[in-house]
C-alpha cells in the first residue's frame, strides 16, 4: 500500500489526468484510480471531495449536477483551460522526479 | 430501500454534527455513499452501508479538509482586495501626475515629493507579482490568513480614513484659517489651476498628501498579495521536501 502522504501529493495530478480523458464524478474517479493502481493507491473516499472542491476554486475544473435515470443526482467534474495548464506543469514535475529516480535505480540495477 | 434512506438520513445528521454542514457537500457525499452501497448491497444491506461509511472517512477529518477550502476563499478575497487597492491607488496617482509636470508654480521640492510618491505607487503595482521574493514566508496557515487579511483591510481602511481626513483635517489645515474647504475640494477635483494664487501652496499640499496616501494604500495592498504568494510558494515547496 502506498503511504497516505504520497497519495495526497499525487492526488491533483491523478485527478487532472483522469479528467483530461473526459468528465467524471467522485465515485468513478476513486474506482478508476483504485483499479489502475491495482488497489495500491487508495484514498479515504471522503478526502477526494475537498481536493475536487479546492481544484474547482482554483479554476482548474468545473462541475455540474446531472440527474440520473433512477432519479438520483451525480456531480460531474470536467477540466477547464487552466486545468490543462496545471496538468502540463504537474506532468513536467512528476516526470522530472520519475526521471531522476529511474536514472538512479538504473545505475544500481543495471 | 426505506431502511437505507433512514440510515443515510442518520449519517447526514452525524456528518452535520461533526462539522460538515453544507447541504451541497452532503448531497455530493451522499451520492457517493449510495453508489458505494449499491455495489456491496448484494451481500447485506446493513453491512454494505457500514463499510461504505467507513470508506467515506470520519467527519472530523473531512471537516478539516473542507475548512482549508473556506480559508483559501477568504485569502483569495484578501488578495483581490489588495490588488484592487493597489490598482486604484496607481490609477488615481496617474490621474494627478500631469499636474506635477504642467503646474509651473510647484517648487522643486514639491515636484520631487510628488514624483517619488507616484513612482513608489507604480512600483508597488508593477512588482505585485514579484514582491513575494522579499516578503517573509509565514508557514502557519492561520497566521498567514490573518496577516494577509490585515494588510488588505488596512489598505481599504486607510483609504476610508483618508477620505474622512481630507475634507475634515487636511484641507482646513492646508488652507490655513478662513479658507473655504468646499472651494478647495472643488479645486482639487476640477484642476489645480482653478485655485486662487494665494491658495496654491495649500492645494499643492493637499495634492501631495493625496499622492502619498495612495502610495501607502498601494504598498499595503501589495503586501497583502505578496504575503499570500510567498506563503503559497514557500509551503508548496515544503510538500515535496
Amino acid at each position: 500500500m502506498i503511504p497516505k502522504e504520497l497519495v495526497a501529493a499525487s492526488a491533483e495530478a491523478l485527478i487532472l489526468s483522469l479528467l483530461s480523458k473526459g468528465e467524471s464524478y467522485g465515485y468513478a474517479i476513486i474506482q478508476e484510480v483504485r483499479a489502475r493502481s491495482e488497489n495500491h493507491l487508495q484514498w479515504t473516499d471522503g478526502m477526494l471531495y475537498p481536493v475536487l472542491h479546492r481544484m474547482e476554486n482554483n479554476g482548474w475544473i468545473k462541475s455540474r449536477w446531472v440527474k440520473m435515470e433512477n432519479g438520483r443526482k451525480r456531480k460531474y467534474y470536467s477540466l477547464k483551460e487552466d486545468g490543462k495548464t496545471a496538468l502540463d506543469e504537474q506532468r513536467t514535475q512528476w516526470l522530472k522526479v520519475h526521471n531522476v529516480l529511474t536514472q538512479l535505480w538504473g545505475e544500481k540495477y543495471a | 430501500m426505506r431502511n437505507l434512506d433512514e440510515m443515510i438520513a442518520e449519517w447526514r445528521k452525524r456528518m452535520a454534527a461533526g462539522g460538515i454542514k453544507s447541504p451541497a457537500v452532503l448531497d455530493e457525499l451522499e451520492s457517493h455513499l449510495r453508489e458505494d452501497v449499491e455495489r456491496e448491497i448484494r451481500a447485506d444491506e446493513a453491512g454494505a452501508f457500514e463499510n461504505a461509511v467507513k470508506r467515506m472517512g470520519r467527519s472530523e477529518l473531512l471537516k478539516v479538509e473542507f475548512a482549508k477550502i473556506e480559508e483559501s476563499k477568504e485569502k483569495r478575497m484578501s488578495r483581490i482586495i489588495g490588488i484592487a487597492c493597489c490598482a486604484f491607488a496607481a490609477l488615481y496617482s496617474m490621474a494627478l501626475a500631469p499636474a506635477l509636470f504642467f503646474v509651473h508654480e510647484l517648487s522643486a521640492r514639491q515636484r520631487a515629493l510628488g514624483l517619488s510618491a507616484i513612482v513608489l505607487t507604480l512600483l508597488a503595482l508593477i512588482t505585485l507579482r514579484l514582491n513575494y521574493k522579499i516578503l517573509p514566508v509565514i508557514r502557519s496557515r492561520c497566521i498567514r490568513t490573518w496577516a494577509v487579511a490585515a494588510s488588505a483591510f488596512a489598505s481599504v481602511g486607510w483609504l476610508m480614513i483618508f477620505a474622512n481626513l481630507l475634507p475634515n483635517v487636511i484641507v482646513p489645515r492646508a488652507m490655513h484659517e478662513g479658507a473655504s474647504g468646499e472651494s478647495i475640494r472643488g479645486s482639487v477635483l476640477i484642476g489645480l489651476q482653478h485655485a486662487a494664487a494665494g491658495e496654491l501652496n495649500g492645494v499643492f499640499t493637499i495634492g501631495l498628501s493625496l499622492l502619498w496616501a495612495m502610495t501607502l494604500a498601494a504598498v499595503l495592498g501589495g503586501i497583502a498579495y505578496g504575503l499570500e504568494e510567498a506563503g503559497k510558494r514557500g509551503t508548496k515547496m515544503d510538500a515535496y521536501v
